[in-house]
């Protein structure tokens, strides 16, 4: 039978999936921090569907609030825009 | 921008049909059995010999069981918070830097209500971790978003004028190390092992349950893990054109 | 095929691509603090797979914590709760990785200021030159 815990578990992982592309393709440093942001949201369902509340609670103060603060002062002292992709 | 989007869905499709795939083989199956050890930890938590009276089985693994990792994670924490320091020092005397303004009157009390509920539900998670789950790392997390908060809207000069220093947050986060290596190292001048738990804390004081020196930890790791992320912010926030001068004058440029 | 292995799959491989995704973020874009946001996007996957091995996929499924101080509270666990092990490596491992990814930042910030940009190419030649002046 499907539960709501299989519906859900899905649907995070396709929100999972479509952040990360949005965040690794996106020029503008801004928006792209605020896509890694919600993928760590996506995967913050996954971790409460998975019964771990200790790993959820550090997880979700450490990506969402200190590691989007830290990038937004790192993009504020230096460049706002990736300058275009490439290989090396 | 739509090159964009058809290279996303071409990736969603690709996930789906390669997760039938997998599942039609029936390659992965989840477990439904626990490891040997796990119900190791789960058994011994509270009722069985070798007990660390806790009825959280993370917190005791985390403190009690394997609580040298944790002595050892908060110092390659310390050494982060010290790398950034050495990047962003500055030679004294500073000089006078420009005035920020902050936010409107609006924002400033409502930052005020909102900071006061923030340390309050913090300083819960953090002293209860030993019941339910929380502790003191995820209780300290929760402490930084206040400064982070409090730094926009009263502006950073206004913070450092009222005494709130990043030197002294080092300062607060070097005593509260200190208490946590006293903590594990009290037992060994009674002749017990490092970091013993039971054999020399109490398990309960007044009636409540404290689990030993899992609630002494708690509480030293949340101001620790607090002060540190609040020194970081602070000096991540002084003005950029104090650094630049230091620099040019180092480089040359 | 049941709804479990489905699932399950589902999770593997979408673990999978974010792990592609993100090494090819750390290696085909050029600014700096876009190789940054990969890395975190990188081990936040691999934190993710620990946990996944700790699970047991029974309904329901509760965290191994103790709700009443009894005997066959202890029993009920025993039967229906997940491996508190993998858990506890996590937490440190967290700890970790954000004290390494908050020195990078760092590290970022005072490459700009001496050399001028974020450009991976532009500052490893500029640090380069140094070395094989002398």
């Amino acid at each position: 039978m499907i539960t709501l815990i299989h519906l859900l578990l899905s649907f995070a992982s396709l929100l999972a999936i479509v952040f990360v592309y949005l965040a690794i393709t996106e020029k503008d440093l801004i928006k792209a921090i605020v896509f890694s942001a919600g993928q760590s949201i996506s995967y913050t369902i996954i971790l409460q569907l998975f019964a771990a509340p200790d790993v959820l609670l550090a997880y979700i103060a450490v990506s969402v609030g200190i590691y989007s603060a830290l990038l937004v002062y790192v993009v504020s002292k230096t460049e706002r825009f990736d300058g275009g992709g490439g290989s090396e | 921008m739509s090159k964009r989007f058809a290279v996303l869905v071409i990736i969603l499709a690709l996930t789906v049909a390669s997760a039938l795939v997998l599942s039609y083989t029936e390659f992965a199956k989840p477990a439904k059995e626990l490891k040997p050890i796990g119900l190791f930890y789960i058994e011994n938590s509270y009722f069985g010999n070798l007990t660390a009276k806790s009825p959280e089985a993370v917190t005791a693994i985390v403190w009690d069981y394997r609580g040298l990792d944790t002595i050892y994670e908060s110092a390659v924490f310390f050494l982060a918070i010290v790398g950034g320091l050495s990047i962003f020092r500055l030679e004294p005397p500073q000089p006078a830097g420009k005035e920020a303004k902050g936010l409107t009157r609006i924002s400033r009390t409502g930052t005020k209500i909102i900071a006061l509920l923030i340390i309050s539900v913090s300083a819960s998670i953090a002293l209860h971790g030993h019941l339910t789950p929380g502790g003191g790392f995820q209780g300290g997390s929760t402490l930084a978003v206040a400064p982070l908060l409090l730094i926009p809207v009263f502006s950073v000069t206004r913070l450092v004028s009222a005494g709130i220093t990043s030197k002294r947050l080092v300062i607060a986060r070097s005593a509260a190390m200190t208490c946590i290596g006293l903590t594990a190292l009290l037992p060994v001048l009674k002749g017990l092992e490092l970091t013993s738990n039971l054999s020399f804390y109490p398990a309960e004081i007044g009636g409540e349950l404290i689990s030993g020196s899992l609630f002494f930890y708690n509480i030293f790791e949340y101001l620790a893990v607090g002060s540190g992320f609040t020194a970081v912010f602070l000096y991540l926030s002084t003005f950029e054109e104090t650094y630049r001068r230091e620099i040019e004058k180092e480089v040359g440029t | 095929m049941s709804e479990d292995v489905f699932t399950w799959s589902l999770i593997l491989m979408m673990l999978f691509t974010n792990t592609l995704l993100s090494i090819y973020g750390i290696v085909y874009r050029r600014s700096l603090t876009k190789k940054l946001i990969a890395l975190t996007i990188l081990s936040d996957t691999a934190n993710l797979v620990f946990i996944l091995i700790g699970f047991r996929f029974i309904q329901p499924a509760v965290p191994p914590v103790l709700t009443e101080l009894s005997l066959e509270n202890l029993e009920y666990l025993k039967q229906h709760a997940v491996d508190p092990l993998p858990q506890a490596l996590v937490l440190t491992g967290i700890v970790i990785s954000m004290a390494v990814n908050a020195l990078i930042a760092f590290g970022i910030i005072q490459a700009y200021r001496i050399t001028g940009s974020t450009d991976a190419k532009v500052v490893v030649k500029h640090f380069s030159e140094g070395v094989k002046g002398e």
